[in-house]
């Protein structure tokens, strides 16, 4: 008599893990696996699996190494918030200069840029606000950095510039 | 002769137990010690359930009212008892009870944390038991840890060498020894990856703490040859680079380790290569 695995407790108990098998074979490695029956229910408008479906394991791919994204650009990072520390202390100390005042407005921008550009990563990533999306923002970020760059050498050139501006309102 | 040391009514018999009178025998009684009912305690908890075979129903929050009376002091021991007493479809894993294996790694009171090795607050509020957040759950408080585990696979967690294998066993010094340890206990259980916000938000690319603790425990193993190369892996924005220093991860460590340390260990070998 042939034994019908179908029958099984294990495989009666779960369904949702032979349905996010199903999936998972169907749709290639590096997929997400839902394993909220509703949702893959509601995808494939499938209920019930089958004992042949196989467990494909999930891969992780890495991607491809570059240092300028990786390792250079964290130590970029940490060179401009050091620098801004010595900056900061000449302003405040010895009041305007035009190579502070225009070395702030190089490092500030830029160092604001960067921290913009991890938050975008962190949260406006394509997954979550589609391609098109994340490079829209990202372009628009960068937009707006130049923008500040330029607005800034304008402002150290033709009035006051930096320092001269926080003291004013600060003062005011 | 025989006599029993133990009361007539104690034995259930009619006769008298003391064959031979002697008044001058001490006669033991079975005493019985006066004691109070003991006080009732009851300790709530509210666990969250949901079940795959019925995917349509929200996941909700049932409350179990345990009597810490014959309860042992650890959350695995309620929720055991909850399961052999009161609900036999509350389903988690376990396996040591002991805070070795990581089978039970859930979110006690808003910590994740091993369930045998929590314990349990016997004060008036009710405690709330989740599955580990941001994860997907495949039934009441068990979560699918498959990216977790891929993610293990990938930084290669085994020694490798370039050079052609020794007749004899690897050698390591005393203070080469010493700089795995903090970093070897780990037993993967998930608690400090499922308690970084960097990892809820992207753990399909960044590795999460404990996979990058193990990076390290196997970069700065003397005997192992490829630190380069493990170091090379994690060069691009995502792998390492999402790490904040948030340090969610070693507050919650149920083993007392401290990934966030091991993660700017990595940083500074690799922002010094």
């Amino acid at each position: 008599m042939a034994l019908r695995l179908t029958a099984s407790p294990i495989s009666r108990a779960a369904p949702a893990l032979r349905l996010a098998a199903a999936m998972r074979s169907s749709s290639g490695v590096n997929t997400r696996v839902y394993f909220h029956a509703s949702r893959t229910a509601a995808a494939t408008g499938q209920t019930s699996g089958d004992v042949t479906d196989v467990y494909k394991p999930v891969v992780y791919k890495i991607p491809a190494p570059n240092q300028m994204h990786g390792s250079y650009h964290w130590d970029f990072e940490r060179l401009l918030s050091v620098a801004l520390v010595p900056l900061f202390a000449a302003s405040a100390i010895s009041g305007a200069h035009p190579i502070t005042d225009g070395l702030l407005g190089v490092v500030v921008p830029i160092h604001a840029h960067i921290g913009f550009d991890a938050m975008v990563t962190d949260y406006l990533h394509p997954g979550k606000v589609g391609v098109l999306g994340n490079k829209s923002i990202n372009w628009a970020l960068r937009g707006a950095t130049v923008l500040v760059l330029v607005g800034c050498y304008q402002f150290n050139t033709s009035d006051i510039g930096l320092t001269e501006l926080v003291k004013k309102a600060w003062e005011a | 002769m025989s006599f029993s040391l133990a009361k007539q009514s104690v034995l259930g018999l009619t006769r008298p137990v003391l064959k031979y009178n002697l008044p001058s025998a001490p006669v033991a009684v079975a005493r019985s010690f006066a004691t109070e009912a003991p006080v009732k305690k009851t300790k709530t908890f509210q666990i969250y359930r949901w079940n795959p075979d019925k995917p349509a129903e929200k996941p909700k929050l049932q409350t179990y009212e345990v009597d810490m009376n014959s309860c042992g002091p650890m959350v695995l021991d309620a929720l055991i008892k909850i399961k052999n007493e009161m609900d036999p479809t509350l389903t988690f894993r376990r396996s040591c009870r002991e805070g070795i294996c990581g089978s039970c790694a859930m979110n006690i009171g808003g910590r994740n944390t091993l369930a045998c090795i929590c314990k349990i607050d016997v004060d008036a509020k009710p405690t709330k038991i989740y599955p580990l957040p941001h994860t997907y759950v495949v039934k009441d408080l068990i979560p699918d840890l498959t990216e977790f585990y891929a993610q293990y696979k990938s930084i290669e967690p085994f020694l490798k060498q370039k050079t052609p294998e020794l007749e004899r066993e690897n050698l390591q010094s005393i203070e080469d020894r010493k700089k795995l340890d903090g970093l070897y206990e780990c037993i993967l259980c998930a608690c400090c990856s499922t308690s970084c916000p960097s990892y809820w938000w992207n753990s399909d690319q960044y590795l999460g703490p404990a996979v990058l603790m193990q990076a390290y425990r196997w970069m700065i193993d003397s005997r192992d040859q490829f630190g380069p190369e493990r170091r090379q892996a994690l060069q691009n924005p995502f792998s390492l680079y999402r790490c904040h220093t948030i340090m969610n991860c070693a507050k919650t460590c149920p083993k007392g380790l401290n990934p966030g340390l091991a993660i700017a260990q990595i940083k500074k070998e690799m922002a010094l290569e």
